[in-house]
């Protein structure tokens, strides 16, 4: 068979359009599988063209994840205990180019973690580094240079052992406030996705997480500058002031209390005029529990609250539904809103 | 596939059994095969093993990792490896007419979907059959999570020699695994 036939007809198959003569035909090929080869490379290329995206429910896959791991750690052990939990779960996601740009998200919304993680100390660290967090988890660190950096849930850094002579160059995803070390001639440059922000010593909070829609960038002190994809520096900002940045590289600054900025660092929960689906999806990042918004309506109305993590997520879930006119239940352990 | 940086760093401490690079990896690549994958198959349930099954390859192959000269691509061709033998049961079994499968019809992988429970026994099995030394330098690796050159301090070996042994021990894995009949694991070198 003709390669466009071949192509043409797996497409059909995959979206659900093709005609029953085409899935015969379709069928009579791979049945004879005389074209393997070739199907797998169709089928490999067609792969790599699909715009990425999450399942809709992550959970079977942290499991399974885990599960892979743990595939040959033993030598005949009877029956399967669930590995203990390991203190660094690294998680980066984050895109280069290819299909789409799925832009990552800044909320103004700070969140802190259930639990201080096991480690109290601020670890310094010199090697070539991916430094993550799990959700519901915060990690606080110092880069060769002496840059302090606070990591949010469900974040991200990777850095190297020594940071180059004319520029020190760190990848973020996720969200983290940096208190960058003053550096004369060498520029503190940091890649979230498609935005590149880039200082010479300041503090400022970088909110970049993959799921969402935009990029957020938030000075507390000194200036920075935040550039897009092909260079075009979207903002300069200074001390209170804050960029986001959509997906379509649409700009919006604004101003912000200095003192507010990165707020999860010492534990507070505030939102203002956040799109619902945000909030939710930084609740789930904080609490590690599910939840799911079932009306498509109440995912982008805005709203503005706080609440302290004392509240617990089933309060603060109340509270939100409250505000929304929405309904609160909980099955399976996940609740949902509607 | 041009791989960036940190994804050929990735894939490169994966090779040295590192478990967080793993987890990165997985998470990176998970969106990037699942929306393929479940249109598909249209079920939850047999993304997740074809999804399973690709991981659990680049896991008990990650001694090549390094080697390669495009290993992303490579996870790729394994998906969709594994995608075209879904196509091709389904077609066997005459489900190409059916709208949505059924969870409980859906036909298996030809190896007969072994499960990970499966996979960790006989991988157990396997370690046990391995020589002393290897399988002391390989437990330390895994149940004990020890680094290559810590490996090499505590028992005065070269990291090199440590090295190779990993590579021997999951070499060795590999054929108990194949030998009991799950060959699906073997590592393949497709030609881009």
């Amino acid at each position: 068979m003709e390669e466009q036939r071949l192509r043409y007809l797996l497409q059909q198959h995959l979206s659900g359009t093709a005609t029953a003569q085409e899935l015969g035909e379709l069928s009579d090929s791979m049945q004879s599988d005389t074209d393997s080869e070739r199907c797998k490379t169709l089928l490999a290329e067609m792969m790599q063209q699909e715009i990425p995206a999450f399942p809709a429910d992550w959970d079977p896959y942290r499991q399974m994840e885990q599960q892979i791991l743990a595939i040959d750690r033993h030598s005949l052990e009877p029956a399967l205990t669930p590995a203990p939990a390991r203190v660094r779960i690294l998680r980066i996601v984050r895109w280069s180019a290819a299909a789409a740009i799925l832009l990552l998200l800044g909320l103004g919304g700070y969140f802190w973690t259930g639990h201080r993680t096991q480690l109290a100390v601020i670890e310094s660290i010199r090697q070539d580094s991916i430094i993550s967090t799990a959700r519901g988890e915060q990690r606080e660190l110092i880069l060769p240079d002496g840059t302090h950096v606070w990591l949010n849930a469900a974040s991200s850094i990777s850095f190297p052992a020594n940071f180059a002579a004319h520029e020190r160059v760190v990848t973020l995803s996720g969200e983290a406030f940096f208190d960058v070390k003053h550096a004369d001639k060498t520029p503190f440059i940091i890649h979230s996705g498609p935005i590149t922000t880039t200082v010479l010593g300041t503090a400022f909070d970088i909110t970049a997480y993959p799921q969402q829609k935009n990029i957020r960038v938030a000075v507390q002190s000194g200036k920075v500058k935040v550039q897009t994809g092909n260079n075009a520096t979207a903002a300069v900002l200074e001390k209170g002031r804050q960029v986001r940045i959509s997906a379509d590289t649409n700009t919006r600054q604004s101003d912000i209390d200095p003192l507010s900025i990165a707020a999860w660092r010492t534990g507070d929960l505030v939102y203002k005029d956040e799109m619902m689906e945000d909030i939710i999806a930084d609740l789930q990042r904080a609490f590690k529990d599910s939840i799911e918004i079932r009306s498509p309506a109440l995912k982008t109305i805005r709203i503005t609250i706080s609440f302290t993590r004392k509240d617990g997520l089933q309060n603060a879930l109340e509270m939100i539904s409250r505000t929304t006119d929405g309904r609160l239940s909980n099955k399976n352990g996940i609740f949902m809103i509607e | 596939m041009n791989l960036p940086d940190n994804e050929r760093f990735l894939f490169r401490l994966v090779a040295e059994g590192n478990e967080q690079a793993f987890t990165s990896l997985f998470n990176l690549f998970l969106p990037r095969l699942y929306p393929f994958i479940i249109k598909l198959t249209r079920s939850e349930g047999e993304a997740q093993e074809i999804i399973q099954e690709t991981f659990i390859k680049l896991w008990l192959n990650r001694d090549k990792l390094a080697d390669m000269e495009n290993p992303g691509g490579w996870l790729f061709r394994v998906a969709s490896n594994r995608s075209y033998d879904y196509l091709r049961a389904q077609a066997l079994n005459n489900k190409f007419f059916r709208p949505i499968a059924a969870e409980h019809d859906t036909p298996h992988a030809p190896d007969g979907g072994l499960d990970a429970k499966e996979l960790q026994r006989l991988i157990g099995e396997a370690i046990q059959t391995l020589p002393a030394q290897r399988k002391k330098i390989y437990l330390m690796s895994r149940e004990q999570g020890k680094t290559i050159p810590e490996i090499a301090a505590v028992l005065n070996i070269s990291p090199h020699t440590v090295k190779n042994t990993l590579v021997t021990s999951l070499k060795h894995i590999r054929e108990y695994l194949a030998r009991h009949g799950v060959i699906y694991l073997i590592f393949s070198l497709f030609i881009f």
